[in-house]
């Protein structure tokens, strides 16, 4: 039947602009330096590098100096939380979210080994970090609190101006992980007023392999990486420069199309709640109906298998996800939905659709057939379907 | 005037089959190998067919084979697992290895680990009477590189594994294979070693990709914390891109191997021959005859390094003062000084690499280049052959 697929798994990975695929292949070609080097050919891969790091602070509003590229937003992430905790000498807590990245939480599962104190906030029916919540946990010790801007699940965007706030008001560094929000919202740091933010390239259909930790200008972290000394010392290690070639052009082409983009994503996704509602029953959105990532429906159809109707729709052509794909090939129920406190039949039978770039309103009405003709055929099966 | 880029231990052009192979997953296959539907399945077997590839060169198995974002990160991820599992103990690294390995090795002697640098010979070649002394019971960790970044100098790995697994079997027996890897032959297993670093820029392929090898029961904690992949040991989405560049280019440079060491060997001995009748005063810093095939580092007494990479630079000839990674600082080379050289024979190092792209031709034009661009630093500085100015 359908040759073309459809994806719809874009909080996962996002395929590149073309346009950034043929600017790589011609700066692979072309150039190839390595930033360190003192010669012509190094001052032009580091000429790109630096153009690079002005696209991805311009992106979200920094200055250019306190961008530092990685390998990643999972390496970004890692840096922000051990470098924060290696440079502070005296305290010892550190704050986070139940629902945040397993780059977040295994990190701090990590330093909770190595003695210090980590408070996992609980979030609400949403997802959401409530700003009293973290009131209620922080401490005078606490020397960082780090909340993602939007859950890559549900999608549920958190206040971050407000939590920023009082864990400033407490002494505490704030860090968040903006890999699912930048490109999708508003991602400005000036407004959100926090002092380490992590984006990725591959989630803004730049290039796999580049991601950046913003810093501000002043905020020691201990060092991760030891070696050549590359960006200012935080970050050993020659850098990516096809990647942050790529990841730069993603940026720029991010920042000047995401709003109309997103506006599209919106009505799509709107389109494709809404019909579901009206053609299969017994459905929920999870996460808030309002305060969510533009391209992201997170539904549970009950009665059925989340993975059963996963594996249907995959072999329609059409991808989702589970749950996130950085679970690396888990099928273990959502950390996120579990601590949202949703519960069997609703937790098993979720799944996450995310849009993004090349998806049409024709896809988004074939996926909503074929899901409705899957949940039936699996209702019809499922000894949970009340007659 | 054509461009002549004698620098390839820096970093190397990328091969043409290694950017077709990454373009081509940019463009068709940009699932992330986590995702479990038909797009994500479809990077995963891309990613593990890679590995399987790389496996092979290295006669190791696949599971051993751990992909990171370049050499640096191995190196690292290795020398801190290898310390961690102990808070205290031995650590032994080579006194000519690149910063990603010295580095973290003065870092953990900071926080109370027993650092030992293990010295070389005026050739920089690490002296074993000295490791058997210092490897103690305690030894958690022994570092060195298979071929120096600056002089090519190539390490008697086969002998320092036995003597690490003989005097203090726990210790984890690192290898830095970065400049190695693609251009020697490899023998993980003869050498007893517990991990090997690659690099990818090294070999032709991408920046930002590299790999360790790590010994299967090897108990070395993961470095980067998240999502697990790399089966656990390295999370954060892989480049796949750049993984199944790597592939493309490792397996072009290892299939060569013999050819392009022949063709690189006539090219340095060209330029290290015409240097010679022309240049007074010109050194090779280093055993040229049992260095590797792709490193030739000199010196030419009375001109500081800098000022002959920007005269030569000027020609569209492109070489090192010691190693890239520390060319934006003005400081000696540890390597040259651990070698024992003279300061007037560091501060005039110049480094040139190779790759089976240069020709006989070049080094010959560069070999005029140099000497007229010696001699006039020379006269300006008041420098005369023979004494100091």
């Amino acid at each position: 039947m359908l040759t073309e697929r459809i994806y719809l798994d874009h909080a996962a990975t996002t395929p590149m602009f073309p346009q950034v695929i043929d600017a790589m292949a011609d700066y692979m070609r072309n150039h190839f330096g390595n930033p360190s080097s003192a010669h012509a050919i190094g001052r032009d891969a580091k000429g790109y590098l630096e153009k690079a790091r002005e696209q991805v602070a311009s992106l979200i509003n920094v200055d250019t100096n306190d961008v530092f590229f990685t390998s990643g937003g999972t390496e970004a992430d890692n840096i922000a939380l051990f470098g924060g905790a290696s440079s502070e000498k005296s305290k010892k807590h550190l704050i986070t979210s139940a629902v945040e990245h397993h780059a977040i939480l295994e990190s701090c599962e990590q330093l909770k080994r190595e003695g210090y104190d980590v408070t996992i906030l609980d979030v609400d029916q949403y997802g959401m970090v409530q700003p009293e919540t973290l009131k209620a946990a922080i401490r005078e010790d606490t020397f960082l609190v780090s909340i993602m801007h939007a859950n890559n699940e549900v999608g549920t965007i958190n206040p971050i101006k407000e939590l920023a706030a009082i864990a400033h008001e407490a002494g505490a560094l704030f860090h968040v992980d903006a890999v699912q929000s930048v490109g999708k919202i508003e991602v400005d740091v000036q407004q959100l007023d926090v002092d380490m933010l992590t984006c990725s390239s591959h989630k803004i259909n730049g290039p796999k392999g580049a991601g950046a930790l913003y810093k501000r200008n002043g905020i020691r972290l201990g060092r991760r990486t030891y070696g050549g000394g590359q960006e200012k010392k935080l970050r050993s290690g020659t850098e990516n420069m096809p990647g942050i070639f790529g990841f730069g052009l993603a940026a720029e082409l991010t920042a000047k199309g995401w709003r109309e983009e997103m506006k599209e994503q919106k009505r799509l996704r709107d389109l494709f709640v809404s019909q579901i509602f009206s053609r299969i029953d017994q459905c929920r959105l999870n996460g808030h109906p309002e305060q969510r990532l533009p391209h992201n429906a997170n539904l549970a159809f009950n009665y059925i298998e989340g993975e059963a109707l996963f594996l249907y729709l995959d072999s329609a052509g059409i991808c989702c996800s589970t749950g996130s794909a950085c679970s690396s090939g888990s099928l273990s129920p959502s950390h996120v939905l579990q601590a949202m406190g949703i519960q069997n039949p609703w937790l098993d039978s979720s799944l996450r659709f995310s849009l993004g770039l090349g998806v049409t309103e024709q896809q988004i009405l074939h996926t909503v057939d074929v899901l409705e003709e899957k949940v039936a055929l699996l209702r019809k099966m499922s000894p949970y379907t009340p007659n | 005037m054509q461009e002549i880029y004698f620098d390839n231990s820096a970093t190397t052009k990328v091969a043409p089959e290694a950017i077709a192979a990454a373009i081509k997953v940019m463009a068709e296959e940009y699932g992330n190998p986590s995702s479990i539907h038909s797009k994500g399945v479809a990077a995963f077997r891309l990613l593990q067919q890679s590995r399987q590839e790389l496996a092979q060169l290295l006669a190791a198995d696949k599971k051993e084979i751990y992909y990171t974002s370049c050499g640096s990160e191995s190196n690292n991820a290795a020398i801190y697992g290898a310390a961690v599992r102990l808070h205290s103990g031995r650590l032994i690294v080579g006194a000519t290895e690149h910063p990603s390995l010295l580095e973290p090795a003065k870092d953990l002697a900071s926080k109370g680990y027993d650092l030992q640098l293990l010295p070389v010979d005026g050739w920089g070649i690490v002296d074993l009477a000295v490791l058997e002394q210092i490897l103690t019971k305690d030894t958690l960790f022994v570092g060195v590189h298979y071929v120096n970044n600056e002089t090519g100098a190539i390490q008697p790995l086969r002998e320092i594994g036995a003597m690490v697994k003989q005097l203090a079997p726990q210790a984890h027996f690192h290898i830095d294979g970065v400049q190695a890897f693609g251009r020697l032959a490899v023998n993980l297993a003869e050498w007893q070693a517990d991990s090997f670093a690659v690099s990818g820029h090294k070999i032709h392929a991408p920046k930002g990709i590299g790999l360790l090898w790590l010994k299967s029961g090897s108990k070395i904690p993961p470095f980067i914390r998240g999502g697990g992949q790399e089966s656990g040991w390295r999370s954060g989405t892989e480049n796949l891109p750049s993984i199944v560049a790597l592939s493309a280019a490792a397996l072009k440079i290892t299939a060569n191997m013999g050819q392009n060491a022949a063709r690189i060997a006539a090219v340095k001995q060209t330029l290290l021959t015409n240097i010679k009748q022309l240049v007074e005063e010109s050194f090779v810093n280093g055993d040229i005859s049992q260095a590797a095939p792709h490193i030739l580092n000199m010196s030419f007494i009375g001109v500081k390094s800098e000022v002959l990479v920007h005269y030569l630079e000027q020609q569209e000839i492109y070489v090192s003062s010691g190693s890239a990674c520390s060319s934006h600082k003005n400081v000696a080379s540890h390597v040259l000084t651990a070698m024992g050289l003279s300061n007037e024979r560091i501060a005039s190092e110049i480094r040139f690499s190779f790759c089976p792209d240069n020709n006989i031709e070049e080094a010959i034009i560069a070999a005029k280049a140099l000497a007229s661009a010696v001699s006039e630093i020379r006269q300006m500085t008041g420098y005369c052959s023979g004494g100091k100015k």
